[in-house]
């Protein structure tokens, strides 16, 4: 029988709806998030990271999929305390010293929170935001299948190509087994809430072998099922559905690669470089570098509203 | 067509055959069926033919395999794909795409076929098994029969010539399972596809067949038509006819026309002289419950969503000693009911009292000592290096003595036939021996309550009589999900009809399974017109029938 999923559970694959960008072409979804993933790791500065997060936030917003989304989100909202603690420990950087812990840890000596550190933490939260959420965006929206037929255009080669997106699709699979063999074991008296750390451990690894037997079964059964509908057997392959690029899905492309072009542009000028140490740079140096996270920040919004415009425009 | 000479295979590390000299020829257009016990060679001998034995599992071979001329061994598995398709048991485990018709193109794609030409072939194999509404569902909207359909679909797509099928209604409820093996049917009539199917639940399909081939320890035991059965064939056969040709096999001298009845309507034409004279009047006992609760459920509604409610007022009591079958079509809530009853989840409205008590009241210990669960997929249950270990689990986490544990572990392991793997590795066993090593470590604890999902799925028809008269002698009360009617029949004396979270019957076998339209068992429904000659209407087994009938 099949599980009805829980409510509270993360979605992370693909559910299938109708908006501007679950409908948009597959090529235009990979170098949307190409342009993110690439800004995102040129910059550390607060200020385009935090334009750059707009984008996806703003994509989960009109593609109908925010509450899924904003649940992967809150898992980077949990992980700030330990990539400041985590930071504080071993990165003793920065003149601004907030406050200072009142005793002393060994090893380590005398701990401070520096305003450095501090900045530093919560800008590199921001840009896991941003990575996690536009791959969030981009696995809610886009059926794998759709994936697959575009990077197979782009030349890769589609046994490899194919394996992994059928990885992404047990994904779930893989989740309600586990839950299974939690309640086969609690049947059998294997209490998960109770016992010292090292035991909890334990039974948690006990977890690890059904789960994996099960995981090696099904893979040899899919296996099996791939080679006798001939998978392999011609070093090319046809499509049912070909995924073609209209001149507005170019037009757009080129829209979602414009905020990269700015900023590699921006690198190459030395603007946009942000220090935290030893003493955190201001927010914003100059004008123009103002109306450079202006230019982003419209580039980046600009694509919403054509995707609005060609979705009118299909729907007619 | 297909022709086996003198083929035997060894799997690796394996010193004695699978498959051991088989030569059989099967012409084009043939419906055949395959059965056999578990572990006797039925799927080696069904993948032998599309070249997944040798090529996929490795291992040794002698002798050969010729599909139209091609000699199976030397020809990649994909290569073959273009004559052979191939739908296999699990639903789950075969679809490769998110959405019906692409999942159809899938195997077309792999050979390269032209955008135009899967276009019609999709058509066409939508139409050949009836699923043309489902063509834009994604595979997650199905249901288990949908996928099967859609798995059989796919296969036809490339237009194969030979379509093999591993027990491909093993995961399905009755009705699902029925309206598959009617699409297999028609497809081998109006198509003339050659059909090999592999199936150990023989009443459905065995009328529909031209040509039975009987598989055990790597011999075929039988081959020709199932109507051309005898009784001296039959004798030492680990596989379950259908009821109606078990009780015929016991009249052969007397049976009116010669060949053997394999459906309810052919029996009653051929058995109709003993059945119109019955030896013994007989009325048949109906066990009462007794009168001591042991779980009682009032007003339980559950949900997993917080919105559609899975189960809906859900009120019964199981009592001390009740041997209950729960039946239902899949979905129905049956894994959801029983899990309730042991605290696993929690019901979002009423009152479930175990023994008196509410189950969050129980320490975790004490609740395995009331109720054990044995769930359908044994591979959850294995956790442990041995079988050994894996048996004393629930023992030792019960803190019993020592020389107990070791006492009551070998007992139950010889009474399952599994003493000599006690030193093996659970998860290297076969499926039928890693059930009976999960039912083993459920069952060595002695709960008040046993439950058990579906256990007898995959199992051939000796391990299901051995496992329904362990449970009848040993388990204090026990519950058992099933789809099978014939095994309800056999087993429980109470029966709960569950349908889309309703209790729609409940009560003694005799009751609830006599005279009803779905779920009732072929003999039952044999009897029926010979009522007035003296056979109790509600007469449910072949023993029954013969104790009446003489």
């Amino acid at each position: 029988m099949a599980k009805p999923s829980k409510d509270n559970m993360l979605k992370l694959t693909y559910i299938r709806k109708k908006s501007v960008f679950h409908n948009a072409s597959p090529f235009l979804k990979i170098t949307w998030i190409l342009s993110i993933l690439m800004i995102s790791v040129i910059f550390e500065h607060p200020i385009i990271l935090f334009i750059i997060f707009l984008s996806p936030l703003l994509m989960a917003a009109i593609s109908k999929i925010f509450n899924e989304w904003s649940k992967v989100m809150k898992l980077v909202v949990y992980f700030v305390p330990f990539v400041i603690l985590f930071n504080l420990i071993v990165n003793a950087n920065g003149e601004t010293v907030l406050w200072q812990l009142p005793f002393k840890i060994p090893i380590f000596g005398i701990l401070n929170i520096t305003l450095e550190e501090l900045m530093f933490s919560l800008t590199m939260c921001i840009r896991l935001a941003v990575i996690l959420g536009a791959f969030a965006v981009l696995n809610l929206t886009t059926d794998p299948d759709d994936l697959l037929s575009a990077i197979t255009k782009l030349k890769l080669p589609y046994r490899s190509v194919v394996v992994t997106s059928l990885s992404t699709k047990f994904v779930p699979v893989l989740f309600s087994d586990l839950n299974n063999i939690q309640e086969a074991q609690r049947s059998r008296g294997v209490d998960f809430s109770k016992g010292k750390l090292k035991e909890r451990i334990k039974k948690y690894g006990a977890m690890y072998f059904p789960l994996l037997s099960k995981s090696l079964d099904r893979s040899v059964q899919i296996a099996e099922a791939m080679e006798t509908r001939g998978f392999g057997r011609y070093s090319k392959r046809s499509f049912y559905k070909d995924v073609k690029i209209s001149i507005s899905d170019a037009f757009l492309i080129v829209v979602s690669i414009a905020p990269l072009i700015v900023s590699l542009y921006m690198a190459s000028q030395g603007i946009g470089i942000f220090k935290f140490y030893q003493r955190i740079d201001p927010l914003i140096k100059s004008n123009t570098e103002a109306y450079f996270f202006a230019t982003i920040l419209f580039l980046q919004i600009i694509l919403l509203p054509l995707l609005k415009i060609k979705g009118l425009m299909t729907y007619d | 067509m297909i022709e086996f000479k003198d083929f035997s295979f060894y799997y690796p590390n394996c010193k004695i055959p699978s498959l051991d000299k088989i030569n059989v020829i099967i012409e084009e257009g043939e419906f055949l069926v395959i059965t056999g016990p578990s572990g006797g060679g039925k799927s080696t001998f069904l993948r032998s033919i599309n070249g997944l034995i040798p090529n996929f599992y490795g291992g040794k071979i002698s002798g050969e395999v010729l599909v139209k001329g091609k000699n199976v061994s030397k020809t990649p598995t994909n290569q073959m794909s273009e004559i052979v398709g191939m739908v296999f048991q699990d639903p789950e485990n075969q679809l490769v795409s998110n959405q019906v018709e692409r999942e159809i193109a899938f195997g077309m794609e792999n050979l390269c076929f032209s955008k135009e030409i899967m276009k019609k072939r999709i058509e066409e194999s939508l139409d050949a098994v009836n699923i043309s509404r489902l063509r834009d569902k994604t595979i997650q909207e199905l249901s288990g029969g949908e996928k099967q359909k859609v798995a059989i679909a796919s296969a036809l797509a490339t237009h194969p010539e030979v379509l093999l099928l591993d027990e491909p209604t093993s995961e399905l409820d009755p009705g699902s399972a029925e309206s598959v093996l009617n699409v297999i049917e028609k497809i081998n009539d109006e198509l003339g596809l050659t059909i090999i199917l592999v199936e150990h639940r023989l009443e459905r399909v065995i009328h529909h067949v031209d040509r039975m081939l009987m598989i055990d320890s790597g011999k075929i035991l039988y081959d020709g038509s199932p109507r051309k059965l005898k009784s001296n064939n039959v004798k030492d056969w680990k596989v379950g006819m259908p009821p109606v040709t078990r009780l015929a096999l016991n009249f052969e001298k007397e049976m009116v026309n010669n060949g053997m009845p394999l459906t309810v309507k052919e029996a009653r034409l051929s058995l109709k002289e003993v059945l119109t004279t019955p030896k013994n009047k007989i009325t048949w006992e109906k066990k009462e419950s007794s009168k001591r609760v042991t779980l009682s459920m009032d007003k339980v509604f559950f949900s997993y969503d917080g919105e559609k409610d899975v189960l809906k007022d859900i009120s019964f009591n199981v009592f001390e000693g009740d041997m209950i079958a729960l039946m239902g079509k899949n979905a129905s809530g049956k894994t959801t009911l029983v899990k309730l009853m042991n605290g696993l989840i929690k019901p979002r409205k009423g009152k479930i009292l175990l023994f008196g008590k509410k189950i969050s009241d129980y320490s975790l210990e004490e609740l395995i000592q009331k109720v054990g669960i044995v769930f359908q997929d044994p591979n959850l249950h294995l956790f442990n290096d041995t079988v050994q270990k894996e048996v004393e689990f629930v023992l030792r986490n019960l803190k019993v003595d020592e020389n107990l544990i070791k006492k009551k572990t070998e007992e139950i392991l010889k009474y399952f036939k599994i003493y000599q793997y006690k030193d093996s590795y659970p998860h290297d066993l076969s499926g039928g021996e890693r059930q009976r090593v999960a039912l083993a470590s459920v069952l060595v604890s002695d709960p008040e309550i046993l439950i058990l999902d579906e256990p007898t799925r995959g199992m051939d028809y000796y391990l299901k009589r051995e496992l329904i008269s362990y449970l009848r002698e040993k388990a204090k009360t026990a519950i058992m999900i099933t789809h099978d009617i014939e095994t309800a029949a056999e087993f429980s004396d109470r029966v709960i009809l569950l349908s889309e979270g309703n209790i729609i019957s409940d009560g003694n076998k005799r009751d609830v399974l006599s005279k009803a339209l779905l779920f009732s068992p072929q003999i039952n429904r044999l009897i029926q017109p010979y009522v007035k000659f003296g056979i109790p209407d509600d007469t449910l087994t072949v023993e029954e029938a013969l104790e009446v009938i003489g």
